[in-house]
């Protein structure tokens, strides 16, 4: 893993990737951090975290980009399955290469709470519990960028299914706003979920049968839920798709709440991601 | 010893591999050889642990391959058809990484790929990056990745395509050097190579394994077993007079030789391996001395032939 994780880092600083993507974050930071507090005002670190979350949406599928797809276009990937390294060792030391230059643009924004306490009174304990915050979200963001570079062969078309899945995220709220409580909204809902699971499981095993067969449990399922109590689904559309909130769980870090269950949530996103990664990269061995 | 115990591949339901088995002993180059789309390379794949089989078990050096795969692959080393390098490596770079991810120890990697560079000579490229060398080159740094930390058994998929004359030859002779010391398996498609390079010979046709023997025992099992060539002093008419009568001729054909008043001989027979002593026979009895009798050797190119042939029609007349 150590080898891999090497090979990352140092691809990612010989490539434009990892300069690129530090420059951007460390630019919007600088830009929004001059707007707010030297213009602004504003003593309040946090506003400046909750301001720039959005510019992940965009650096993090220019880190994730070359992940896994590049070793696919390249062939390197034979490589990497011919040598004694299991595909954790692989994913895990890739997670870490990228989370490792996510850390530098970090720690660099570290030092913004004591230099702007010079100037002002900033409440430390707040400010870190909003990087805290950021760094995970930035964390599980790149778990899922580099799942979803797994897929691909193409590191453009990984970006652009990067940038798609993660927007999916930062709107899911807005979405889920425009849904009724009504049980027949959850019902629709879980509906068209579970024809999108169908379509991922055909994709991800080619089996017709599979699909359809754990698509009818799931449908059939709903339906006698619905059947013995229809009021159960009431509100349940946005309890379900809470679970998609990724931007929105950065607030409690934001309002200087330490939030354990926050915490929880990132790492579950980063272990998720990170399983599903190694899945696929067995998944191809075995096609 | 590197056993593959009835192996299946299928993507999708074209069946790649159908039901191979073989065994390779320590200390042998062994060539794997096979029209294009016959399997080589699923073979390969499967035989390092870069695809998984459909079914079938994978022995090397007495670990299984798939129940144990970090260990199976210690004894392996893994040039593919493309060599995977890292383009933004420099060459020592790149064999640093295979060494560590190969788990040599600290100590020994520098020494290693020093060892490495100098059997494959790269060692006056190992700053330059690997996307600046030429296709020769970076060839030998795939040979340098796989021969790395010394495995048992060193896998090269068709080590010497694309590559010019001059290349071709530094290759195989590095492949010559490796063979005394390593159990190597070489694909190709080019049969002098394997015919030159290989003490035993896998022919896999359609997914299939038609043949393993070694290189000689092969050509000896042609159908057509002999032919001869002939030098004599003589007429044509009088050459037919005295070959013709031969046993099991199955063709004659005699044209002016490259010498003044002689004639050329090409004689071919049928289920006889060696007529010589026949022909010498039937030349005297007739008062003819041949200046030059030279049995010309089936090559490689015919077994290969008639194997893989047989099985298309097989696979015609299955169908």
């Amino acid at each position: 893993m150590i080898a891999v994780y090497k090979r990352e880092l140092r691809s990612a600083f010989t490539t434009i990737s990892a300069p690129l993507f530090i420059a951007l974050l460390l630019m919007v930071v600088g830009i929004y951090g001059s707007a707010l507090h030297f213009k602004g005002g504003l003593p309040e670190f946090e506003y400046l975290i909750s301001n720039i979350a959005f510019v992940l949406l965009i650096v993090i599928p220019i880190l994730t980009m070359r992940g896994l797809s590049e070793e696919r276009r390249a062939r390197t990937d034979q490589l990497l399955y011919s040598l004694p390294l299991r595909s954790t060792d692989i994913v895990l030391g890739k997670f870490l290469a990228l989370l490792t230059v996510f850390t530098i643009p970090v720690l660099l924004m570290c030092l913004w709470p004591p230099l702007m306490s010079l100037y002002g009174e900033v409440v430390m304990p707040t400010a870190y519990t909003a990087i805290t915050g950021f760094y995970l979200l930035g964390a599980a963001l790149i778990a899922i960028g580099l799942f979803l570079s797994s897929l691909t062969e193409n590191p453009l078309v990984s970006a652009v299914l990067s940038f798609g899945v993660m927007l999916l995220g930062f709107l899911m709220p807005g979405i889920a706003s425009l849904l009724s409580n009504a049980s027949s909204t959850a019902f629709t809902t879980f509906t068209v979920l579970i024809v999108l699971l169908m379509c991922v499981l055909r994709a991800f095993t080619g089996s017709n049968w599979l699909a359809i067969t754990i698509g009818a449990i799931l449908e059939l399922s709903l339906t006698a839920v619905c059947l013995l109590d229809y009021t159960l689904l009431e509100g349940s559309a946005h309890t379900f798709l809470s679970a998609f909130y990724i931007f929105e769980r950065l607030n409690n870090f934001i309002y200087g709440l330490f939030d354990l269950t926050g915490v929880v949530y990132y790492l579950s996103v980063i272990f998720l991601f990170l399983f599903l990664c190694v899945q696929n990269l067995d998944k191809r061995r075995w096609q | 010893m590197i056993s593959l115990s009835n192996i299946c591949k299928r993507y999708d339901k074209t069946e790649v591999l159908h039901d191979l088995t073989f065994s390779i002993e320590p200390g042998r180059i062994v060539g794997l050889l096979g029209p294009n789309g016959a399997g080589k390379s699923t073979t390969l794949n499967i035989l390092t642990g870069c695809l998984a089989p459909t079914s079938g078990q994978v022995n090397i050096f007495g670990t299984d391959l798939l129940d144990d795969p970090r260990n199976a692959k210690r004894h392996l080393g893994y040039l593919p058809e493309h060599p995977p390098l890292y383009h933004d490596m420099t060459v020592r770079e790149y064999l640093d990484f295979v060494a560590e991810a190969k788990g040599i120890s600290r100590r020994e990697r520098a020494d290693a790929v020093v060892r490495a560079m100098k059997s494959t000579d790269v060692v006056h490229e190992q700053n330059r990056l690997l996307y600046k060398l030429s296709k020769g080159t970076r060839q030998r740094v795939g040979i340098a990745q796989a021969i790395l930390g010394n495995p048992d058994c060193i896998v090269l998929d068709e080590p010497t395509i694309g590559l010019d004359p001059r290349q071709i030859t530094e290759i195989r002779s590095l492949i010559s050097t490796l063979g005394r010391d390593h159990t190597v398996l070489i694909s190709s498609h080019i049969l002098s190579e394997i015919d030159s390079l290989c003490d035993q010979v896998l022919i896999l046709s359609h997914g299939k394994l038609v043949a393993q023997d070694t290189p000689d025992n092969l050509t000896g099992r042609l159908k057509t077993s002999a032919a001869v060539r002939l030098l004599v002093r003589s007429s044509e008419e009088k050459l037919r007079q005295a070959l013709g009568v031969l046993p099991h001729l199955s063709s004659i054909q005699i044209e002016p030789g490259a010498e003044a008043n002689t004639m050329s001989v090409a004689l071919a027979f049928d289920g006889l391996r060696d007529p010589r002593e026949q022909i010498s026979a039937a030349l005297a009895s007739k008062g003819l001395y041949p200046i030059e009798i030279r049995m010309e050797k089936a090559r490689l190119e015919d077994v290969f032939l008639e194997l893989t042939e047989d099985t298309g029609e097989e696979k015609e007349a299955n169908a």
